[in-house]
C-alpha cells in the first residue's frame, strides 16, 4: 500500500476490512525504494538486449540531424568529478535531442570508433562506465 | 590513434602548408641544455636557484624630445635581472603603459625608474637617502614609449616599448627584454618587430656572435657579464639572491629559455585571424561571457607555433632540400604522403629515408639537388585535436559538418575551442561549430578545489555505487554548470530526497491507473481536473524551453516542483477521495484516471533526459499495464518515443490564475487546522468542519466550488459564513480571512473517513456515509 506522506497507510489501516473490499485502491508492482545501483545494470543490460543505441543510429536516414562533437580526451583539468560532469551533459542534450526526433549520434572527437558497440551504449544511455 | 586519423591530420596539415599559411620562424621554448632538448611546460620543475641580482643602466642616446632638454647630466633606465647572461640578446627595455617614471637626480647621473619603486631601489642599490633627488620629470610610462637607449656594450640601439605584464612586484618597473630569451619578451617582441636573438648553443654554449662571450656556459658567462658592465661603468649594483627557479625534470638541472626554429601558422596570413573573429560572433556561445573571452584570445594570440620536439606523435610531415633549404611543395607528393600515412600509420615518416618517401630520382625544384632531409618535429597536439572535426565528422556521411554543439570544460576556450576554430576557419573558411558550451569545476561541498591531499575528492564511482547513476545525474542537472559546481554527502542526500519524491510521485500514478479502461474522458473533465491539464502545459512549456536553452537545472526544478506542489501536495489529495471511493467505473473516476495517465506519460518523457533509469523502468511500467505481452503498445523504450508537445486546448491561464486564489486559501486552512491537531482538537483533518469568513475578493469564487471545497481543503463539511467569526483563526496572509475549526457533525463513515450525518441511517450498512452506501449497494 501506498504510504503517501504516511496518511494513506494510516487511513486504510484503521479501515473497517469489510470495507476495504469495496474501495479501488492502488495497486501497482511499481517498488516505492529505488535500489538504483542494483536496477541500473538491469536497465543497461535491457538497451543492450533491445539494441536501443542501435535503432537510434538507424534513424541516420530519414531524420534531422544534431551533432554534439565530443572533445579529445584531455591529460589534465578533467578528472573525475569533471570528467562525469560533462559525459552527463552531454548524454542529457544527446538524449533529449533524441526524443525530439533528431537523429543525434554521439560523435567522439578521438578516433574511438575501435570501440566495442556495448561501451558506445553505455556511453550514450548510461553514462554508467565512465573512467 | 588509428591510421585513418594520422592520415586526416598530415591532410589538413598539407592544406595549411599548400594555402601558404605555414612558415618557420623563431621562438623561444624552455630548453635544457644538458639534455640539449626541448621541454613542455609540463616537464618544468619549479626549484630554488642561487642567481645574481644585478641592476643595470641604459644610457639614453635620443630621447626624441620626450625627457626634456634641461634634465642636467646624462639620463638612464634602470633595469634589474637575474639573468645577466640574457643582455648580449638584449633588443628593448620594456615600460607599463599605465605606471609612472620619474627621473631621479644621482652623482652617477639621471636614473628613470618607476615612481612606486624609486625608494626600495635606491636602498637596494645602496644610495643614502641624502644621496639622490626625485624631481619633478615625471611621466606615465606611454609618454616615454619610442626612446632610443645604448647598449652597454655593444653597438646596438635598444629602445623604449610599451607591455602590460611589466609589474611593480620587483625590480624597477623598466624590464630587460630578449625575445630570444624570454615567452613575454617574445609576445612582446612580436608587436615591436623585433628580432628573435639568441646567440647560445644547443649545449648552453656562447656562439660567435656574442662576441668576448664565445664558448662560455651561460650560467658561466654571468660573471664574464658583470665584469663586461663594470669595466662600462654600467652596473649599480650586484649582488646574490635564492629564487623559485625553473629546472628540468629529468635531469634536475636549471634550463634556459632559448629561441630555437621553430613551424607557425600565420594568423594573419588569407585574414585568419579577422575570419577567426567574424565567426566567433556567429557562433552561440553558452553561457555569453565565452564570446568575450574567445573573442579576446584569437585577437590578440600570436601566430600558431604548431611544431614541437618530442619523440611521438604525428609528424610534421615536410621534405627540405639539402643544398638549398628549399620545402618540397608539389601538391601530388604531399598526397601521397597523406596517402601512406594512411596505410602505414605515422611511424612510417620516421622509418622511411626521406629519398624513399619522394618519388624515384626526384630533384630539387631550385637547385636541381638531390639529397633530402625530412623534418623530425612532430605537431602541436593541439593540432591534431583541432582537426577532429575534418577527421570525424566531416568524413561520416551520416554526419553533418558543421557540428551543431561543442560542450566542454570552460579551460577550452584557450584550448580545443581555439585550435578547432582556427584548423576549420583556415580551411574551411568557417568554424566548426554552431553552439559552444561551457561548464564550470567540480568543487567540494564548501567550494575548495578536490584534491588528494585535502581528502575531498569524490569520486563518480563512489556515488554510482551509493546512491545510484540516477542521482549523479541529477546532480548535473540541480546544478548551474555555467559556474563551478558543488558536490557535498550533504547534497547528495538531498538530491536522494528529491529522487524521492519524484519516484513516489510516479508510483501514485501508477498505482491508481490499474484498472483504467483507456477511453478519452478529455470532455468529462472537472475543473481540478482541467486545472492539473494546464498546470501540465506550462510545465511541458517550461521544461521544454529549458532544455531547448541547455538550462536544464530550470528543467529539473520545475519537474520536481511540478510533482511535489502541484501533484503531491494538491491534486493527488483532492483525487484521493473519489479515486478510492467512488465507483470504480464512475465518470469523475474515470476522468481523474484519465488526466493521471496524459499526466504519467508526460512526465515520464519531461524527465526521461535526465532521469533516464527511472523514466525507462516507469515507461516499462506503462507499456505493460495489464496488457499481454503480444498487445503492448507503444515503443519499446522511452527514448524511443517522442518528447512531450504543449497541447494548446488544455491550457487554461484564468483557470489557473483562479485557482491560485483557491491554493492560497487551502494553506491558510491547512495552518488553522494543524494548530487544531497539535491541541488534540482533531485527528484526521476529515474529522473537522471548516467555517470560513472570507474576504470579498474570495467570496464568488469559493461559491462557485461549493460542492468542491470540502474535497478541497480535506475536511467533512465547509460552510461560508454571512457574519464574522469570534475565536476563529485569522490569517495574516490573506487580510480579512477568517476560518473556525469545529468538529464535524454526525459520525464517521468506517468506509470513507468522512464525517456525515447520514451514518446509522441504513439498516443493512449502518457504518457507511450516504455517498459510500449508494457505491457499495
Ligand atoms: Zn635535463
Ligand atoms: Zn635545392
Ligand atoms: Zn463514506
Amino acid at each position: 500500500m501506498l504510504d503517501f506522506e504516511g496518511r494513506v497507510v494510516v487511513f486504510f489501516k484503521a479501515m473497517a476490512d469489510n470495507y476495504k473490499d469495496t474501495l479501488n485502491l492502488p495497486r501497482t508492482d511499481f517498488p516505492m525504494k529505488a535500489n538504483l545501483s542494483k536496477r541500473e545494470p538491469e536497465i543497461l543490460n535491457l538497451w543492450k538486449e533491445k539494441k536501443i543505441y542501435e535503432k537510434l543510429q538507424g534513424r541516420g536516414d530519414s531524420a534531422e540531424t544534431y551533432i554534439l562533437h565530443d572533445g579529445p580526451p584531455y591529460a589534465n583539468g578533467h578528472i573525475h568529478m569533471g570528467h562525469a560532469l560533462n559525459k552527463v551533459l552531454k548524454d542529457i542534450i544527446v538524449k533529449y535531442k533524441t526524443m525530439k526526433g533528431f537523429y543525434a549520434p554521439y560523435v567522439p572527437g578521438w578516433d574511438c570508433h575501435g570501440l566495442p558497440i556495448e561501451i558506445q551504449v553505455d556511453k550514450n544511455l548510461g553514462s554508467k562506465k565512465m573512467k | 590513434m588509428s591510421y585513418e586519423y594520422e592520415a586526416a591530420i598530415v591532410r589538413e596539415f598539407n592544406d595549411f602548408f599548400k594555402k601558404g599559411y605555414v612558415y618557420k620562424g623563431k621562438k623561444p621554448v624552455h630548453w635544457c641544455p644538458s639534455c640539449v632538448t626541448a621541454l613542455a611546460e609540463a616537464e618544468v620543475e619549479h626549484a630554488e636557484k642561487e642567481s645574481p641580482s644585478i641592476f643595470v643602466k641604459f644610457k639614453v642616446k635620443d630621447s626624441k624630445g620626450k625627457i626634456g632638454t634641461d634634465t642636467g647630466k646624462d639620463v638612464y633606465f634602470v633595469i634589474w635581472t637575474t639573468t645577466p647572461w640574457t643582455l648580449p640578446a638584449n633588443m628593448a627595455l620594456t615600460l607599463h603603459p599605465d605606471f609612472t617614471y620619474c627621473l631621479v637626480k644621482t652623482e652617477d647621473g639621471g636614473l628613470i625608474l618607476a615612481r612606486d619603486l624609486v625608494e626600495t631601489c635606491m636602498d637596494k642599490i645602496g644610495y643614502g637617502e641624502d644621496e639622490y633627488t626625485i624631481t619633478e620629470f615625471v611621466w606615465s610610462g606611454d609618454e616615454l614609449e619610442g626612446i632610443a637607449c645604448s647598449h652597454p656594450w655593444i653597438d646596438r640601439t635598444v629602445e623604449t616599448i610599451l607591455g602590460g605584464h611589466v609589474t611593480l612586484d620587483q625590480g624597477t618597473g623598466v624590464v630587460n627584454t630578449a625575445p630570444g630569451h624570454g615567452e613575454d619578451d617574445y609576445k612582446v617582441g612580436l608587436k615591436y618587430g623585433l628580432d628573435v636573438y639568441a646567440p647560445v648553443d644547443d649545449r648552453g654554449i656562447f656562439t660567435g656572435d656574442a662576441g668576448p662571450l664565445e664558448g662560455q656556459f651561460v650560467f658561466k658567462a654571468n660573471a664574464s657579464v658583470i665584469e663586461i658592465l663594470k669595466s662600462k661603468k654600467s652596473l649599480l649594483k650586484e649582488e646574490k639572491i635564492v629564487h623559485s627557479y625553473p629546472h628540468c625534470w629529468r635531469c634536475k638541472k636549471p634550463v634556459i629559455f632559448r629561441a630555437t626554429e621553430q613551424w607557425f601558422i600565420s594568423v594573419e596570413h588569407n585574414n585568419l585571424r579577422k575570419n577567426c573573429l567574424d565567426e566567433i560572433n556567429k557562433v552561440k556561445w553558452v553561457p555569453k561571457w565565452g564570446r568575450e573571452r574567445i573573442y579576446g584570445m584569437v585577437k590578440n594570440r600570436p601566430d600558431w607555433c604548431i611544431s614541437r620536439q618530442r619523440s611521438w606523435g604525428v609528424p610534421i610531415t615536410l621534405i627540405e632540400c639539402r643544398d638549398c633549404g628549399e620545402i618540397v611543395d608539389d601538391e601530388s607528393i604531399l598526397d601521397d604522403i597523406a596517402g601512406l600515412v594512411r596505410e602505414h600509420g605515422a611511424d612510417i615518416w620516421f622509418i622511411r629515408e626521406a629519398e624513399d618517401i619522394l618519388p624515384e630520382g626526384y630533384r630539387c625544384k631550385k637547385c636541381g639537388g638531390s639529397g633530402f632531409a625530412k623534418e623530425m618535429d612532430i605537431l602541436d597536439v593541439w593540432f591534431d585535436s583541432g582537426v577532429s572535426h575534418a577527421a570525424v565528422v566531416e568524413r561520416d556521411e551520416r554526419f553533418t559538418w558543421p557540428s551543431d554543439l561543442y560542450l566542454e570544460g570552460s579551460d577550452q576556450h584557450r584550448g580545443w575551442f581555439q585550435s578547432s576554430l582556427l584548423a576549420s576557419t583556415g580551411t574551411r573558411g568557417r568554424a566548426p561549430y554552431r553552439t559552444v558550451l561551457t561548464h564550470g569545476f567540480v568543487v567540494d561541498g564548501s567550494g575548495k578545489k578536490m584534491s588528494k591531499s585535502l581528502g575531498n575528492v569524490i569520486a563518480p564511482q563512489e556515488i554510482i555505487k551509493g546512491y545510484g547513476a540516477e542521482i549523479l545525474r541529477i546532480w548535473v542537472a540541480s546544478e548551474d554548470y555555467r559556474d563551478d559546481i558543488r558536490i557535498s554527502k550533504e547534497i547528495l542526500s538531498r538530491l536522494t530526497e528529491a529522487y524521492r519524491k519524484i519516484r513516489n510521485t510516479c508510483r501514485f500514478l501508477l498505482g491508481n491507473l490499474y484498472d483504467f479502461d483507456n477511453n478519452d474522458y478529455s470532455d468529462k473533465l472537472r475543473d481540478v481536473d482541467r486545472w492539473a491539464m494546464s498546470r501540465m502545459q506550462s510545465l511541458i512549456g517550461r521544461a521544454t524551453r529549458a532544455y531547448e536553452n541547455y538550462d536544464f537545472h530550470e528543467a529539473f526544478h520545475s519537474i520536481h516542483n511540478f510533482c511535489v506542489v502541484d501533484m503531491s501536495s494538491f491534486y493527488f489529495d483532492v483525487l484521493k477521495d473519489r479515486l478510492y471511493t467512488d465507483r470504480a467505473d464512475s465518470t469523475e473516476r474515470r476522468a481523474s484516471q484519465w488526466v493521471l495517465s496524459e499526466i504519467l506519460s508526460a512526465l515520464t518523457g519531461l524527465m526521461a533526459p535526465v532521469l533516464s533509469f527511472t523514466a525507462e523502468e516507469v515507461y516499462g511500467y506503462i507499456r505493460s499495464r495489464g496488457a499481454e505481452e503480444s498487445d503492448k503498445s507503444g515503443p519499446e523504450s522511452v527514448f524511443l518515443s517522442s518528447f512531450p508537445v504543449v497541447r494548446e486546448e488544455f491550457i487554461d491561464m484564468e483557470l489557473e490564475e483562479r485557482w491560485k486564489g483557491l491554493l492560497d486559501l487551502r494553506d491558510e486552512i491547512n495552518k488553522a487546522l494543524e494548530i487544531k491537531r497539535a491541541e488534540k482538537f482533531i485527528g484526521n483533518s476529515l474529522e473537522a468542519r471548516v467555517r470560513l469568513y472570507l474576504p470579498e475578493k474570495y467570496m464568488d469564487l469559493c461559491r462557485s466550488y461549493t460542492d468542491s471545497l470540502p474535497a478541497f481543503f480535506l475536511v467533512s463539511a465547509v460552510e461560508i459564513a454571512d457574519t464574522r467569526l469570534t475565536g476563529s483563526y485569522e490569517s495574516i496572509k490573506i487580510e480579512g480571512l477568517q476560518v473556525a475549526v469545529e468538529r464535524a457533525a454526525g459520525n464517521k463513515c468506517l468506509r470513507c473517513w468522512g464525517w456525515s450525518g447520514s451514518v446509522g441511517s441504513f439498516e443493512d450498512a449502518p457504518d457507511v456515509c450516504e455517498k459510500c452506501y449508494k457505491v457499495i449497494k
